[in-house]
């Protein structure tokens, strides 16, 4: 499928790529989890569960036997491109078996790959059909494509309007009155691959930051903003090559430090754990932080930033197992939250706390 | 025998990822593992362009080809279309199935990332697991993991209420099932003789430098592969 | 409302229509020229100076008008064109129609529009220009940074919307690299101390004298060239320009901060005459323009009456579109002396009978 041309041959309008809007199904999703935000930011994937179906009222299928779509492992070259694409189509028999058709899906990298699968099949049909045939012989399943394929950010910026409207706290410093100066950051794979598949494309994509004007705050241009987070996959895995991630990830908080963010959003689960752990490496490596005194810059996803904008319990959301501390968040925006409930287990016992950073704040 | 640059040009990401490439740069300019290695996507795609098979030998068998870190930046500038990043893992592909990427210590450790990933995915379903890091492997990870980690059923319960166990909540344990399909599927597409080579590789790399080697997720090769793969370069 | 004839119509009155009109004044014919600009001379009322010997365009123009007793109707809307039996009727917003046998396009290009390439800042950031805005602040003789202040360093990037999928032009637009260089004298001719840098991917410097031209540019002027295509701009809360580029020469990825960007846009067709006549779709080629750039055009019908020069049918600089307009207006009263076998009186006092159309 050819990106949208820039001019028709009879038209006088030219085509700008951050005004591209692009179809984000209402209701009835199959969601689909990611491997790195359930087990790092646990709480996000739970609480944009609870957000949909309570708060946007979405029927949403949360099934229990999907497996990962092998993003990572494809894009170390640990699998075949044979077994990514049946493992996708595994994923889209499950969703077409409980009788749905759009996609959800909770991390950018999955949602890069089924992109890209979707994109060879259409384009090579004789692939499609022999990977349906694998499918069959290894599990016995058929599947339809799904209709509408989004990101869990994409279903948060179609209802930016209406949850601005419900939001208990505004992307607002309580002190001064002033918009919280927010670091929008995109995964790569949301629109570098297809900038037809994300929202203003892959230069501007709005997706973030059209949802940080709803609920009242300001996102920063800064020069590194584009730039990769630095995952690079095996580059980060392997130690041997770990240094490449901290390198780049380093570059960004320098050039995003003089613009004084109070806030990262991310959409991608993987640039939300480096953003959070790498600030403290870094602050242990290089004496630095970057946030004010001593605190880091927090950093939150799209689920969790409307969660806490909405009113939901931080510790509810998860906000405890983040490394850099979003206390100094929470008291900016006003929100009222309980530190001794913090590190509260499931069953109700206070667990001990977590050991504290030599520098970076933890609270 | 069949020629590389026929097997290559099977592969449709090395279909779709070279048209034409007009040495602009574009590419390199915003590629973050060009700015921190002396790696050139631009030169990847340009070598691609003849088909010449000492080049392409050349090339499958060296450490260029495992720089990249797959951002996939340069797909969105190119002005001729093309996608080194595409081309990388078509080429990281044939060099593996051709045993080539033995030729070089950053291919080799290709097995570090089979115990670590490969494995979690055929016993949990994920490419990675809770259960399975921790900083002794990942530092970075930091003391709130070391909390996690000790704390887990307390911690991930709250989310969904099904931390290895049936349900639908977080880290939740598939059904037998499920992975018995999951391993199928990877058996029958070909990752499972993949990961087979990647074991048998290892081992005849283990012997021969001199390392010890058994089934274990953290052997000694593993950890050389995984943190240094030059260890048995004479040189340094 | 009114309605009138004439043996040819001429859309557009830059220099190829100019140039046609002129030729066919001389044969004695009955010529208009319809302009939607509320002036006649087309892109020569743009431009400042002209490649390669900075001839004065304005000179130019007035020379041009000069030559041509055609009427010129200014800031013409075209409604429509529709063809007749004895050829075809443009009618514009008044309702006024001009009707001729022959009708030539002569639309020219319009310059891409920056905005599109969002990578490159244009609109989005404040240092940013396109080599038309250049031109501008050329005739103003004001050249100035958003602060107001004299840059010190400028780069001009080659390109911009030219052989680039992505912006769905593939095509080299052959006039860019030249118009930089030109514009590089030009400015160190004013402000002799400014660093230069010409980001390119190749240099088409194909005209006559415009590898002169760059030779000047290195030699007197110390003008320096990059090849590495720019990938993308970021601003520094300065408000000066980092590029990012590869130096292809050196195989390494670079940085360069400048306080000024000049961006050589490419020359792209200018599609607004396709609403009003959709038949001629088939005439346009897969670049967009008219025609299809064969040498053989033995097979091409001349029946209809409907001509293209200049612009339209490619980028092209002045002298060729001057050059093809001579050679389509040829064509034109081979035409018209075919299908009118007009008595009219040429410049050498040479009768031809006219039968009427």
């Amino acid at each position: 499928m050819r990106t949208p041309i820039m001019t028709t041959k009879a038209s006088n309008i030219p085509f700008l790529w951050r005004e591209y809007q692009k179809e984000i199904a209402d209701d009835h999703y199959y969601y689909v989890r990611s491997c790195i935000r359930q087990n790092f930011f646990p709480g996000a994937e739970q609480i944009l569960i609870t957000l949909l179906k309570k708060d946007l009222e979405i029927d949403l299928c949360v099934d229990s036997e999907h497996t990962t779509c092998t993003g990572i492992a494809y894009h170390v070259d640990l699998v075949k491109l044979e077994t990514t694409m049946t493992v996708n189509a595994r994923q889209f028999a499950l969703m077409t078996e409980a009788g749905y058709s759009n996609f959800l899906v909770s991390c950018v990298t999955s949602f890069g790959l089924y992109n890209e699968v979707l994109e060879i099949w259409e384009k090579h049909p004789e692939i499609e059909e022999q990977v349906r045939q694998y499918l069959l012989k290894a599990t016995g399943r058929t599947f339809n494509k799904p209709k509408n394929l989004v990101h869990t950010s994409d279903i948060i910026y179609k209802y930016k309007d209406l949850l601005a409207d419900k939001i208990r706290y505004k992307l607002i410093n309580q002190d001064t009155g002033e918009p919280l100066r927010v670091i929008d950051h995109i995964g790569c794979h949301y629109a570098k691959i297809f900038p037809e598949k994300g929202v203003g494309g892959a230069e501007y994509p709005s997706v973030l930051s059209g949802t940080v004007q709803a609920f009242g705050g300001r996102s920063i241009d800064y020069p590194e903003r584009r730039m990769c987070c630095g995952f690079g996959f095996r580059q980060y895995f392997l130690k041997s090559s770990r240094g490449y991630s901290l390198s780049t990830a380093y570059k960004k908080f320098k050039a995003m430090e003089p613009y004084k963010p109070d806030l990262i959003v991310a959409n991608c689960p993987g640039c939300n754990y480096f953003f959070d752990r790498w600030q403290y490496v870094i602050s242990e490596l290089k004496g630095e932080t970057f946030g004010e005194e001593g605190n880091g810059i927090p950093v939150l996803s799209a689920e969790e930033l409307a969660a806490l904008c909405l009113g939901y319990d931080p510790w509810e959301i998860g906000l405890h197992m983040h490394q850099t501390a979003v206390e100094p968040l929470l008291i900016k925006m006003g929100v009222r939250f309980d530190p001794d409930e913090k590190y509260r287990g499931f069953s109700g016992e206070q667990l001990k706390k977590p050991k504290i950073p030599e520098l970076l704040k933890a609270y | 025998m069949e020629k590389l640059f026929d097997r290559l040009k099977k592969d449709v990401r090395f279909q779709h990822g070279l048209t034409s490439c007009i040495n602009c740069g574009t590419c390199t300019a915003i590629c973050p593992a060009a700015a921190i290695y002396d790696y050139d996507p631009r030169e990847i795609a340009d070598q691609l362009q003849v088909d010449d098979e000492t080049i392409l030998e050349k090339l499958l068998k060296g450490d260029d080809i495992w720089y990249c870190g797959q951002c996939m930046s340069c797909k969105t500038r190119c002005p001729r279309d093309n996608a080194p990043g595409l081309l990388i893992l078509a080429l990281r592909n044939l060099s593996i199935e051709t045993g080539y990427y033995m030729h070089s210590p950053r291919g080799r450790q290709m097995y570090a990332l089979k115990k670590l990933i490969g494995e979690t995915i055929l016993a949990k379903g994920y490419c990675v697991h809770a259960d399975g890091v921790d900083t002794t492997l990942f530092p970075e990870l930091g003391p709130i993991w070391d909390w996690v980690k000790k704390n887990s059923e307390e911690v991930y319960n709250c989310f969904g209420n099904s931390y290895n166990r049936r349900g639908s909540g977080v880290l939740r344990k598939l059904s037998d099932e499920t992975m018995h399909e999951l391993n199928e599927i990877f058996a029958v597409t070909g990752t499972t003789e993949r990961f087979n080579q990647f074991e048998e590789d290892a081992l005849e790399q283990a012997e021969k430098t001199g390392i010890d080697f058994d089934e274990s997720i953290l052997n000694e090769y593993f950890r050389k592969t995984y943190e240094n793969p030059d260890y048995d370069d004479k040189s340094q | 409302m009114k309605k009138m004839d004439f043996d040819c119509v001429i859309v557009g009155a830059g220099p190829a229509g100019l140039k046609a009109s002129s030729m066919l004044d001389a044969e004695g014919f009955t010529v208009c020229l319809l302009e939607k600009e509320k002036i006649p001379g087309g892109k020569l009322n743009t431009w400042y100076e002209l490649f390669p010997h900075h001839e004065s365009a304005q000179a130019i123009r007035e020379q041009m008008l000069a030559a041509t007793a055609s009427q010129i109707f200014t800031s013409v809307t075209i409604k429509s064109i529709s063809r007749t039996d004895s050829g075809f009727c443009v009618r514009d917003r008044n309702e006024d129609e001009y009707c001729a046998p022959a009708l030539l396009i002569a639309t020219g290009f319009k310059p891409f529009d920056a905005c599109q390439k969002e990578e490159y800042g244009y609109g989005i950031y404040e240092n940013f220009i396109t080599s038309v805005d250049l031109e501008q602040m050329f005739r103003e003789q004001r050249l100035a940074n958003a602060a107001g202040e004299v840059p010190r360093k400028i780069a001009f990037i080659h390109c911009v919307g030219s052989r680039d999928i992505k912006v769905g032009s593939e095509f080299c637009s052959a006039n860019c690299c030249i118009t930089g260089i030109k514009q590089a004298i030009e400015l160190k001719k004013k402000i002799p101390h400014l660093n230069i840098y010409c980001l390119y991917m190749d240099l088409r410097l194909g005209g006559r004298f415009f590898e002169d031209c760059y030779k000047t540019s290195q030699v007197k002027h110390k003008v320096q060239f990059i090849r590495g295509r720019l990938s993308e701009t970021n601003e520094n809360p300065d408000q000066t320009i980092i590029l990012r580029y590869e130096d292809t020469l050196a195989g390494k990825p670079a940085k360069l901060t400048v306080d000024m960007v000049v961006l050589l846009v490419g020359m792209h067709p200018d599609p607004s005459i396709l609403n009003l006549l959709p038949d001629i779709d088939e005439q346009v080629g897969s670049d967009g323009f008219f025609g299809d750039g064969m040498i053989d055009q033995e097979g091409q019908s001349m029946d209809d009456g409907l001509f293209f020069a200049g612009a339209c049918t490619g980028p092209k600089s002045i002298i060729q579109s001057t050059d093809e307009a001579s050679t389509v207006a040829f064509r034109v009263i081979q035409y018209l002396k075919e299908k009118l076998h007009t008595e009219t009186e040429d410049q050498h006092g040479k009768l031809w009978i006219r039968h009427s159309g």
